[in-house]
């Protein structure tokens, strides 16, 4: 059919490197977001590699143990704040505009103020390595008093703070974004109970983002003060270095959750599209993210019960641990029942999909057996605590997010990806990451600890090792695949259309890739899944509407 | 065979070269293959205006699926703020929402260290604190005088009262550089004990979020010479005003543990 012009219709002109660099688009902001995004996986990936390649047999192999602390706490550090963060921002920040049916977010310049602080913070972060001394070999917690001038006298470790109190400025600002964007910026008719489970999902994380990242800044701050201005804050002579812990991990358990439960809102997005069926129990899973939010603060002595507690704070934390499980659990029968009965199309992004399910539940058990107390002393600080994090975060969050990359970048670039090597790409990444991780709990279990640069001969781990290092160098092939996927298909150019999927959401009701204005007319919305509606009646079927 | 790196500068070239290389094939591919133009890609010979086509192709009008043409088609042009309320004032709110954690952070370990039973010292000036919370409180009052002229177009009075919301402003910034000199002497520093610690850290976080209220403040009374703001449109009066607010409490929130309870 021939094109409609309405009238502010945008006619478009090619977009040069200064466009770019000086945008306000939120869709260039998200993508700018990706692409740092993936940068930084890249250079956290190969600090793994070389963490990996170091651990896959006794004896040193590359690194000294110096040099094993610099790399371990840049992996830890990159992957949190410059990788997965940074990630789900600029999905959030491509994406909740359209969802919501507006032209950008509330705060266009902001937004830009917040991805360039992310470089800067990034830049700040990574010079680290440049200073004498190194980068910070201080893990990425910084506990007090490590950080103290006395044993780390490297600049660095101001560095790594500054950097991060920079990334945590972006990210709050960012909130606040988000925030003003999805409560009042909705298309007419897109009640809260309308706006799709991704945004929600976006709007939930900003709440955290918003109130746990301050503590953050203000612990740095304090961190610095002691470190240049001879303050007492975490000396541990006279000042109070469980304090540093308090409210790092008061920041840092909500930072869990900030990382997953955007992943979370992806799966809800992909699994009800590609089970040709409505997501099962909408309300349930809105309720639950807003459940993970308030409970996601009560939670986080939980990772210092080797520090020590008081038996009253030592029960609460426990209770409260396992209790946050309890949503989380909520949504895995949610996804299950979407999935019951659909009619299941197994394109690559429903095959990461199952891959996120099936891992983060096995990190979300593990992570209930460590609230036991008793078992949590046992486990603490060894490679259990490894692997249990690493399928939530990878498993959970990283299957999550490609399977959000190849469902949604039709949408950003225009063209579809392959799906030979998609399906290549899941069974690489689905086997060399359980290669990697799985053998970290039986490690953990043997008594291996974490953060050690090398280990005995004869403690009956080398195998172990050995298998997860093989395994972090498929998930390498994993990704390269991926990269080649990109490649081919932006070459091959095989148009998406507005709608490849056959989606629910507004996204799919513009074209791929969306004009600068989003939509020419705002689009009003009656129903939870307006697209799926408007297909349905052009095709002239009933639209029964079984949900609000 | 161990192969030991001999120093941090391998790593740097290590970190970063990995970083450049891949910043480069994928800067590599935006130019190449996307061609960092996301908008003509989809150019459909049929909807080029002959303009357009003149022009080497590069203006395009988007085209639309029909399911799409359905869903905009009864759209409209531009929607309303859902929740009736300013962007400018819902941001302001969640930010200061924001701000709260921080000053809980700084505000918990003061109290912490209270709670380990860190002596407050007896140099402490009560009563020109208390001056001090005075003037503050008066200033957010004057905000509040403020907001009321520029809303009844009253230019004179607004400006009158952002010119004295600036003099008491700086007045409590005054006070407080006066307090933390007479500490000093007495030889209360932020490295003295945990009291100097906390205390100094603690105002000096709230001092600046006065000196940059302060700022916001004088770029206001310019914008005020300038006739910026009319009864319809006086929103950065507004927003402003629940920032300055904000700082106040806060002080009064510091002023009641530092000074009151001791």
């Amino acid at each position: 059919m021939a094109a409609t012009t309405y009238p502010g219709s945008a006619v478009t002109r090619r977009a040069s490197l200064v466009d770019w660099l000086t945008t306000v688009d939120h869709k260039k902001i998200g993508i700018m977001y990706v692409i740092l995004a993936f940068l930084f996986f890249a250079a956290g990936g190969t600090l793994a590699l070389l963490i990996r390649w170091e651990l896959a047999l006794p004896g040193q192999q590359l690194l000294d143990a110096d040099q094993y602390n610099k790399v371990f706490s840049m992996h830890g550090t990159t992957m949190i704040f410059l990788f997965v963060i940074p990630m789900l921002v600029g999905l959030g920040n491509y994406f909740v505009p359209l969802q919501i049916g507006a032209r950008d977010m509330a705060f266009p310049r902001l937004n830009a103020l917040s991805l360039w602080m992310t470089v800067g913070g990034g830049i700040l972060l990574y010079s680290s390595w440049l200073v004498p001394g190194g980068a910070a070999a201080i893990g990425w917690t910084g506990y007090a008093p490590l950080t103290s001038t006395t044993f780390s006298p490297s600049s660095s470790v101001d560095l790594w703070a500054i950097g991060l109190i920079v990334l945590g400025s972006a990210s709050t600002a960012g909130a606040v974004n988000f925030i003003v964007t999805t409560l009042n910026m909705r298309a007419p008719g897109m009640t809260m109970w309308r706006l799709p489970l991704f945004t929600w999902s976006v709007l939930v994380t900003a709440f955290m983002v918003l109130l746990a990242t301050p503590m953050l800044s203000g612990a740095l701050a304090m961190q610095l003060a002691d470190r240049n201005l001879g303050t007492q804050f975490f000396v541990p002579e006279s000042g109070d270095p469980v304090l540093w812990q308090h409210l790092f991990w008061f920041y840092s358990h909500p930072a869990v959750y900030i990382m997953v439960v955007p992943a979370m809102g992806v799966i809800s997005e992909i699994l009800p599209v590609f089970s040709r069926k409505p997501i099962f129990g909408y309300s349930a899973i809105v309720w639950s993210s807003i459940a993970i939010g308030v409970l996601g603060f009560t939670t986080w002595a939980h990772h210092m019960f080797t520090t020590g507690l008081s038996p009253l704070l030592e029960s609460f934390f426990i209770l409260s641990t396992m209790i946050i499980a309890v949503p989380t659990g909520v949504k895995m029968f949610n996804w299950i029942f979407t999935m019951i009965g659909g009619s299941l199309k197994f394109d690559t992004p429903l095959l990461f999909s199952i891959g996120f399910l099936s891992m983060f539940l096995i990190g979300g058990l593990s992570g209930v057996f460590q609230a036991v107390l008793p078992l949590d002393r046992q486990l603490h600080d060894t490679y259990w605590v490894v692997a249990h994090f690493h399928y939530v975060i990878f498993g959970g969050t990283v299957f999550g997010l490609v399977a959000g990359a190849y469902y949604w970048l039709p949408k950003m670039f225009g063209f579809k990806l392959g799906e030979g090597l998609g399906k290549i790409h899941f069974w690489l990444m689905f086997i060399g990451f359980n290669l990697t991780f799985f053998p970290m709990h039986i490690l953990g279990l043997l008594g291996m600890p974490r953060r050690y640069f090398d280990y005995p001969a004869e403690r009956g781990w080398t195998e172990y090792n050995l298998a997860a290092t093989i395994g972090a160098f498929i998930i390498l092939l994993a990704f390269l695949v991926f990269l080649v996927n990109v490649i081919m298909s932006a070459i091959r150019r095989e148009p998406a259309g507005d709608d490849p999927w056959e989606g629910n959401t507004l996204e799919w009701a513009t074209t791929s890739p969306p004009p600068v204005h989003n939509f020419d007319r705002i689009p009003v919305v009656s129903s939870l899944r307006p697209v799926r509606d408007a297909r349905l009646r052009l095709a002239g079927e009933p639209v029964e509407d079984e949900l609000h | 065979m161990a192969l030991t790196l001999e120093s941090g500068a391998l790593f740097a070239l290590l970190a970063g070269g990995t970083l450049l290389l891949t910043g480069l094939v994928a800067g590599g591919i935006a130019f190449l293959v996307f061609n960092l133009d996301r908008e003509r890609r989809y150019v459909d010979e049929s909807v080029l205006t002959p303009a357009a086509a003149a022009d080497g192709g590069s203006v395009a009008l988007p085209r639309l699926s029909a399911v799409s043409e359905s869903v905009i088609h009864s759209g409209v042009v531009e929607a309303p703020p859902s929740l009736g309320m300013s962007h400018n004032k819902l941001g302001m709110w969640t930010f200061l929402s924001s701000e709260i954690m921080f000053f809980t952070a700084l505000i918990g370990a003061y109290v912490a260290f209270r709670a380990i039973g860190d002596l407050v010292p007896e140099h402490l000036n009560v009563v020109l604190s208390g001056v001090g919370t005075f003037v503050l409180i008066c200033s957010s009052f004057t905000v509040v005088l403020a907001l009321d002229a520029v809303q009844e177009n009253n230019q004179q009075n607004f400006v009158f009262y952002l010119l004295g919301s600036i003099l008491l402003g700086a007045a409590f910034i005054g006070i407080q550089g006066y307090e933390w000199a007479e500490l000093m002497s007495h030889g209360v520093t932020a490295t003295s004990s945990l009291f100097g610690t906390a205390f100094f850290v603690m105002t000096g976080f709230h001092g600046l979020h006065v000196i940059i209220g302060l700022v916001w403040l004088t770029l206001t009374l310019l914008r005020a010479f300038r006739g910026d703001f009319t009864p319809k449109d006086n929103m950065g009066v507004e927003t402003f005003g629940l920032y300055w607010h904000f700082v106040d409490v806060v002080w009064i929130v510091l002023f009641t543990i530092i000074y009151l309870i001791q």
